[in-house]
């Protein structure tokens, strides 16, 4: 007999493993003392990730060594994020000690099944344009599909995570910079009752303390997209930050005091909020990432886990007053 | 010296600049580990030592620039054959420490990284495909082709000499895996696990030499069961239920001890593969390695295990 000789496997079977490996896992969980709906998303991603990160090695791997190869590694992803438990400490004290800035990317609103950009495609679809380029200069077709969205949006209610980034608002968190067009936030804060200044267009912002949208509010959509003034950044694009934001920052000497800034879903791909916020913000300040890329596990300063589960560990305030 | 290869090893590194020189050994390795007649090729190869190699560089010095160059590329040429003939050939730096498994003549290889002291391992050899025994080869193919092989010696003569052999040569691999094994107080490595399949292939019906081997897997799944709280044997099994029958791992016969023997073969590195992917898993946790070296290496053992497992009968 030849050792090593090796059998290929059809590709598609590679996803039979996942329910089980999943029924594994959240047992797993469960036994650790967490809870596995919580950890849900960081389970399908770790699944996900080791699925498709070698699928030519897994094809020609025999069915059990290749199952246990799925489960292992998703089970050192999720040890990894339960690991983390002294970084949510530290993030917790630095931000109860000097107080916070927030900048929310798409991957925030996943617990509230917003679409994320591989989704909204199909809304280009639906609107029946190709691509971002033929969105933008379309303004018909372009206003269609931001009605599109906020049908959409309407239907979404806030999760959890919305409303402890709010209830920690203004007190623990001193800005929120939101990237994301939807209104969750605003939901948010209406379902706890906390007032909020919003600022979702390129106007002086004479008050402390508000929820930014520089890439545009489902709660205001425009016939014409100009940015600033209500229109709205696609994600092909390089980002926006409004002047006034600017101004805000140099009125209020935000850039020049001390607090802890949080990056939450958000894959950072956009040079002008890199430029303009991120590197600004994150230089001599204590800069927390949390998200769901499984390769920055090893990193102090890097929190892997869903913001439902990760903002009841780092957030001062971790439940919401029901009264 | 200057082969296609160190042509293609030229182009590798100029299309791919952030690749080490040991990535792209290591990729040619894997390109190249289908191929048994290249990796014989490889092992044939002469090599200068490294001091001559040292000699060779220094004398460069003096040479006018158009021969100092030729005679760097060259130097370039070896050094590459060398650290490729390390990593293909020879296993593991530490297998030099180790008894080697001697028959026929020949040094039997081992082709599993062996576990070092430390619990590291120096260098991982697996990618490369296994080296067959010559021995068992020539066993298994003396009764078709008898001339090809045995130069003018008798088929009767070669299996009398080889069944004596492979007696005490199974005995004195099987010896040598329980002296390991009881000296090191761990768990079978994937390398025993690699020389008792051999074992079972070369003597697959000496009774004694067979329950030895089940008396040494049953030590080692007791041990294992202990000490990770969890059942071996029934981990082998577990969610097959929920998976397409073709895809369930096939139930022995239980008819006899080989059978049993392979049931553990099989639950063990299982196991074993599980331990090492967990081991490498919280080295990344903690910052010790980083994803990638997580990955290449767990993705090695993947295959290792996997050549093991598909080794097994049943």
């Amino acid at each position: 007999m030849q050792i090593g000789s090796s059998q290929s496997y059809p590709s598609s079977s590679l996803y039979v493993y996942a329910d089980p490996v999943k029924r594994a896992l959240e047992s797993y969980v469960e036994k650790c003392g967490h809870s596995a709906s919580q950890l849900e998303p960081i389970i399908n991603c770790a699944i996900d990730e080791t699925i498709e990160s070698n699928p030519d090695l897994d094809k020609t791997l025999s069915p059990r060594i290749l199952r246990e190869r799925i489960e292992s590694k998703s089970k050192v992803y999720i040890d990894g994020v339960l690991s983390k438990a002294k970084s949510w400490r530290s993030c917790r004290e630095h931000i109860k000690a000097f107080s916070s800035v927030f900048l929310v990317g798409a991957g925030f609103s996943y617990a509230s099944d917003m679409p994320l950009s591989n989704i909204l495609k199909a809304i280009l679809d639906f609107c029946r344009v190709t691509g971002w380029d033929e969105l933008r200069n379309d303004s018909k077709r372009f206003l269609e599909f931001k009605r599109r969205f906020k049908e959409i949006c309407d239907r979404k209610s806030p999760s959890n995570g919305y409303k402890l980034v709010i209830a920690n608002f203004p007190k623990h968190i001193y800005e929120i910079i939101c990237l994301n067009w939807d209104d969750l936030f605003e939901k948010a804060a209406k379902s706890i009752n906390v007032p909020i200044n919003k600022q979702n267009e390129d106007r002086p912002a004479t008050s402390e303390r508000y929820l930014w949208k520089f890439h545009g509010d489902v709660e205001d959509i425009r016939e014409e997209n100009i940015r600033g003034q209500g229109g709205w950044v696609l994600p092909d694009e390089n980002g926006f930050v409004f002047n006034s934001f600017r101004e805000y920052v140099d009125r209020t000497r935000l850039g020049e005091q001390l607090f802890t800034f949080v990056i939450i879903g958000y894959d950072e791909g956009e040079d002008v909020i890199y430029q303009q916020i991120t590197s600004l913000f994150e230089q001599d300040r204590p800069t927390y990432r949390i998200g769901l890329d499984l390769k920055n596990l090893h990193k102090d300063k890097y929190i892997v886990g869903t913001a439902e589960f990760i903002l009841n560990k780092i957030l001062p305030i971790s439940s919401i007053d029901a009264s | 010296m200057a082969s296609p290869i160190a042509e293609i090893v030229t182009e590798l590194a100029a299309q791919n600049p952030r690749m080490t020189s040991e990535q792209i050994t290591e990729t040619i390795i894997s390109s190249l580990e289908s191929e048994p007649v290249i990796s014989d090729a490889i092992s044939n190869i002469q090599v200068p030592s490294g001091s001559q190699i040292e000699l060779a560089k220094l004398r460069s010095k003096r040479l006018p620039k158009e021969k100092r160059t030729k005679a760097l590329e060259r130097i370039e040429n070896a050094n590459f054959f060398k650290r490729l003939q390390l990593m293909y050939i020879v296993p593991t730096q530490d297998s030099d420490l180790k008894k080697g498994i001697h028959r026929d003549g020949a040094r039997v290889g081992f082709t599993f990284p062996i576990e070092s002291s430390g619990g590291s391992y120096p260098r991982l050899t697996a990618t490369r495909r296994f080296h067959i025994d010559k021995t068992y080869e020539r066993i298994q193919t003396a009764k078709d082709t008898p001339k090809q092989y045995l130069h003018g010696e008798t088929t009767e003569e070669i299996s009398t000499q080889n069944t004596k052999e492979n007696k005490e040569s199974s005995s004195n691999m099987l010896q040598e895996v329980e002296e390991e094994f009881e000296i090191s107080k761990d768990f079978l490595s994937l390398n025993h696990i690699y020389q008792i399949i051999k074992i079972m292939e070369i003597s697959p019906d000496q009774a004694d030499v067979l329950n030895k081997i089940f008396d040494i897997l049953d030590i080692d799944i007791r041990k294992r069961n202990r000490t990770y709280r969890i059942n071996c044997i029934d981990e082998l099994y577990r969610g097959d239920d929920s998976l397409p029958e073709e895809l369930r791992v096939s139930k022995p016969s239980r008819s006899n001890i080989s059978d049993g023997i392979y049931e553990s073969l099989k639950a063990v590195i299982l196991h074993e593969y599980k331990r090492l992917h967990n081991q490498y898993g919280q080295q990344f946790i903690n910052g010790q390695i980083t994803y990638d070296n997580y990955i290449q290496t767990t993705n090695r053992y993947s295959v290792y295990a996997d050549r093991l497992f598909s080794e097994l009968p049943f």
